[in-house]
């Protein structure tokens, strides 16, 4: 629950009057949507209402290009050959780098589709098929804005969770509940959230059949004799149910969980952790009213009033990929000239090491974000690969843009005060207090001595300006409140 | 007399020297490499005593800060104080008595009149008249005219070779105090101090500090700042937030960096048991020093202190209260922080020495000013019996360079060496590591009484890159010749390679590696040196 007093906000539409529609609001939307935006994307979305930019950024989302498949998607074990190991895991980690970049080229698009690997989480170290990986990330990206009831049913047959999950070994006489527990407990209601254990055992049987061999890497099938013909009691109706079944019976006769459910999560992705039961429950029946559609719960969500107010801008710690995707994305850079080239594989390496290894959460409730992505140990490191990435994987050329950006946001001011506040505007969520925009200021005019202030002279044309916006960078990238978004 | 207007006929075609020309002026202020800019500022103001390699330092062992080859007669420490922009030295330290002097300069020339005698020869403006009681009291050096070959004249690059102790054509990532203290404290990862081994107030040239590690300097950006962390106890102040989202959230990320920064309690435990005995003068550089004082006297137990006084680049009416305005805050504040360590008896543990990244023309410019030069004086105070006295000799005003700067007369390598031999105690094997060749001034510092035996162990020194790229030198010295194993162990333990095990003599040497001819791969291990049945180890990071 939020603390009293705090939110006094309705799903209403956010209709702002003349002036409250600001550069912070549009950043906002952008850095909860996706990973922020530059200053000409901001001062575009000023010139348009809130309703209308999400549903922008919305289409933009919904239309996103689906990957390109690779040379080895569909390749069985056979396929791949004897001493194929190398190049399994060059490819492997390829789809890992590949990942990682479409943060940058389909933010919105790519964030969801991490959202939704967190939600279904399986383990690539667990069903080991470049193939299976393939496929899952495949349907992850073709549902990521689609109809939720739909996804559900593909990904219980998609093979990596029918390996991670053990459906594979669920068959007549011998049922593994795996699955069966985490389709209700984690994927759609909730732990404990309108089911008993005889519900799971049931739902287990009516499950079985499905097979996968998965030291072959080949397709997932169903196998008659292994499936379990008897009558199943789920929700306290009987019937030889099967797989489709068990879907109408949750979506019909558990609705109103799995709506409140994964609107729930819906919300502390995109607003904070902490929700408003009465806004969840009117999310939740948006959910229900548009039969499962992911989109008409976001557009309710992101358009209103309650998603602007300012006590949730800043209100989330910054997730790995969120906080080194977001260390580019407001700086309007060109993907192609601006970044070494290995800034991709370098980024993916150091989610890794900050605990987001994409493919490979550390259980089947995938990562329990919020706070546990943020420690003393963890916060070195988050300082640490950010002032790596800045330092190290921008060109000179996109070193330049930082004058760009910063003559933008301060209107081309010359005092480094006005400048650094500015600037510092721009890159986070949270207005800073006075005492650290004092301090931002010394590290913009590192360096330099001081006369050149006092007279006058200095301004950002000169030739050490991108120099000294790096040096303001690297300052703000450590303080707290670069954790939040 | 020279008209104002007309520069003397041997100043400058040095382009970009002057203010006036322009665009080329700025040239001169260009930072150097990036990477070299990165240290002139620290990589983390904070950050960088938080987390080596990631980890977060307050997770490591608590350890005493245990002086090693520093060892006490002296809770003995050094005071930088950084004079930043070019101090003019010439209208600091006054050959008095030099007609050239004020054929050159005119309009800014040091009047007879306004100076007091340091000696017959020499004298100060009397802006500097705080000093006196020092000098006279036999507690202030002048080292003339210190510099270095082929002088730079750019306050980025030549800051960079002051704080790196380099040559003029090398660069060289760490810095003096960085490299002594790493040879000193050993493995910073492994043990970790209790308390900061160097503090800076201010953020800019934390090259000095920089280690191949770690920057052994806590950075705090300024004196409010400083008064913040102290006062509270804490980096960040949490109680005004209240439980809404995202203040409570800010609370949440401003207290893990609290957590993760060790230092705060030993500061405000410092800052609590020192005072203020004397009355500090109104200026940005008393106000450092009185943070220094406060904390010497609390028994912080940090080594190294630097404070900087900017606005020395004085391009232009110099005298019209820029220059001298800095030297009335320089000397009183060194008067008044001297006061403040003498009130609870340790002026004589203290050691304060000024620099600055070059002098100034000898010329004056068409601006009534000065423009960036080469050479300047130091002036050292302080100390257990300090002496008064010079080194060196001033500038030869006459027997200029092309450009009509004079040679120097001191490499300021020799004061480091001095410094940090005899002031420190360090270990003339690792003075030598951390400055290469230089010839120390003898007595230019009182020496200490420091405890026998220091100099019968075997020390492993540092590393650095090597000149072949991708390789490593690594530098240690034997006391005594025994069989002696060089390795690298994984930082959980395990060991990792053996680089050579032989039998090698007394001396110090380099021992270059190659990582992938050793068969190492990138990464963070610890170094270890066994000979005569001892064993030091140190970090290493294989790049």
């Amino acid at each position: 629950m939020i603390a009293n007093n705090c939110v006094t906000s309705t799903l209403a539409p956010y209709l702002p009057a003349a002036g409250d529609w600001t550069s912070a609001k549009v950043a906002h939307l952008y850095r909860s949507f996706g990973y922020g935006a530059d200053y000409d994307t901001i001062q575009s979305g000023l010139l348009i209402s809130p309703t209308n930019l999400v549903n922008q950024l919305i289409n933009e989302a919904v239309n996103s290009p689906q990957p390109e498949s690779y040379y080895w998607s569909e390749y069985t074990s056979e396929d791949y050959g004897e001493d194929s190991d190398n190049e399994q895991r060059d490819n492997f980690r390829q789809l890992k780098y590949d990942w990682t970049e479409r943060g940058f080229t389909s933010p919105f698009q790519q964030k969801m589709t991490i959202f939704w690997h967190d939600h279904f989480a399986t383990e690539e170290e667990v069903y080991r098929c470049n193939r299976y990986a393939w496929r899952y990330y495949k349907l992850i990206h073709e549902m990521a804005f689609g109809n939720f009831r739909s996804f559900v049913e593909q990904m219980g047959l998609t093979e990596a969770m029918l390996v991670y999950l053990d459906g594979n070994d669920n068959r007549v006489g011998a049922p593994n509940e795996n699955y069966a527990r985490e389709l209700l407990e984690l994927f759609t209601m909730g732990e404990n959230n309108g089911y008993s254990q005889t519900d799971i055992e049931e739902t287990a049987k009516a499950l079985t059949g499905w097979r996968v061999k998965r030291n072959q890497c080949t397709e997932a099938y169903f196998q008659e004799n292994r499936h379990d013909e008897s009558v199943k009691t789920i929700f306290g109706q009987s019937g030889n149910f099967g797989y489709d079944d068990v879907h109408e019976l949750i979506f019909t006769l558990r609705k109103t969980q799995v709506a409140k459910y994964i609107c729930m999560k819906l919300y502390r992705q995109f607003v904070y952790r902490d929700a408003d039961e009465d806004i969840v429950g009117e999310l939740a029946q948006t959910f229900m009213d548009s039969n499962w559609e992911i989109v008409p719960v976001l557009r309710q969500l992101l358009s209103s009033e309650h998603f602007y107010e300012e006590t949730f801008r800043g209100a989330k710690i910054k997730s790995p990929v969120a906080l080194t995707t977001q260390l580019i994305t407001a700086l309007g850079l060109d993907l192609d000239t601006d970044l070494n080239p290995n800034i991709f594989q370098y980024i993916e390496y150091i989610n890794d090491e900050m605990g987001q290894d994409l493919f490979n959460p550390p259980n089947v409730a995938g990562w329990p974000g919020y706070r546990f992505w943020l420690s003393e140990n963890s916060l070195a490191f988050r300082w640490s690969y950010c002032n790596n990435v800045v330092n190290a994987y921008i060109e000179d050329t996109g070193y330049e843009k930082l004058r760009t950006l910063a003559l933008a946001v301060s209107n081309s001011d010359t005092d480094p005060r006005v400048i650094t506040e500015a600037f510092a505007k721009h890159l986070l969520d949270i207005d800073l207090d006075e005492n650290l925009i004092d301090i931002g200021t010394l590290y913009l005019k590192a360096g330099i001595p001081e006369n050149y202030f006092e007279d006058g002279s200095w301004n950002l044309y000169w030739q050490e300006a991108p120099e000294q916006l790096l040096n303001l960078y690297r300052y703000l990238i450590q303080i707290p409140e670069y954790q939040l978004s | 007399m020279k008209s104002k207007n007309n520069m003397h006929s041997k100043v400058r075609s040095r382009y970009g020297s002057s203010l006036k020309d322009g665009k080329g002026h700025q040239d001169m202020h260009e930072a150097s490499s990036r990477r070299a800019f990165l240290r002139n500022t620290g990589l983390f103001s904070l950050g960088s005593l938080m987390a080596i390699n990631g980890h977060s330092m307050s997770q490591l062992a608590i350890n005493p800060l245990t002086m090693g080859l520093l060892t006490n007669d002296t809770d003995r420490t050094l005071i930088l104080i950084r004079l930043s922009g070019g101090n003019d030295g010439l209208n600091t330290i006054v050959e008095r008595g030099n007609d050239e002097y004020y054929n050159i300069r005119p309009t800014i020339a040091i009047s007879e009149e306004n100076m007091w005698n340091l000696s017959d020869e020499i004298g100060m403006p009397n802006t500097t008249l705080s000093l006196q009681p020092l000098w006279e009291d036999g507690r202030m050096k002048v080292i003339h005219n210190v510099g270095y070959p082929q002088p730079n004249f750019s306050h980025f690059r030549s800051s960079d070779i002051w704080a790196s102790a380099s040559d003029s054509n090398e660069i060289i990532e760490t810095g003096w105090i960085g490299r002594a203290m790493e040879a000193v404290f050993g493995s910073f990862l492994e043990t970790p101090p209790s308390v900061p081994p160097a503090i800076q107030i201010g953020i800019e040239n934390n090259l000095i500090f920089a280690g191949s590690d770690a920057n052994m300097s806590l950075s705090i950006s300024n004196p409010t700042e400083f008064y913040r962390i102290a006062q509270q106890g804490q980096l960040y102040n949490t109680a005004e937030l209240n439980s809404c989202p995202a203040e409570a959230e800010l609370k949440y990320a401003r207290q893990t960096a609290n957590n993760a920064f060790r230092y705060s309690s030993t500061i405000q435990e410092a800052y609590r048991n020192g005072t203020t005995k004397s009355e500090y003068p109104d200026n940005y550089l008393a106000e450092q020093l009185a943070i220094v004082a406060r904390l010497i006297k609390g028994q912080l137990g940090t080594k190294v202190y630097m404070v900087t006084l900017g606005g020395f680049d004085t391009h232009s009416n110099q005298n019209d209260n820029r220059h001298p305005k800095l030297m009335t805050y320089l000397s009183e504040s060194i008067a008044a922080f001297m006061a403040d360590m003498d009130a609870d008896n340790l002026g004589e543990k203290v050691l304060g020495m000024t620099f600055s990244e070059f002098g100034r023309t000898i010329y004056e410019n068409g601006s009534f000013g000065t423009d960036h030069g080469t050479g300047g004086p130091m002036i050292l105070f302080g100390g257990e019996e300090l002496g008064n006295g010079f080194v060196g000799t001033p500038p030869d005003l006459i027997n200029t360079d092309d450009y009509g700067d004079p040679g120097y007369s001191i490499d300021f390598r020799s004061v480091y060496g001095s410094i940090l031999d005899g002031w420190l105690g360090i270990d003339d094997r690792v003075v030598d590591h951390v400055l290469g060749d230089q010839n120390k001034i003898n007595g230019l510092v009182p020496p200490g009484d420091f405890p026998a035996g220091l100099n019968a162990q075997n020390i492993l020194l540092g590393y650095r890159p090597s000149k072949v790229l991708g390789h490593i030198d690594i530098q240690y010295s034997l006391n005594k010749g025994a069989n002696t194993r060089l390795s690298l162990v994984k930082l959980n333990g395990t060991p990792y390679r053996t680089l050579f095990e032989s039998y090698i003599d007394r001396g110090s040497y380099t021992y270059t590696l190659d990582p992938p001819k050793a068969v190492v791969e990138e990464g963070s291990y610890m170094l270890e040196l066994r000979s005569g049945g001892k064993t030091h180890r140190r970090h290493i990071l294989v790049k």
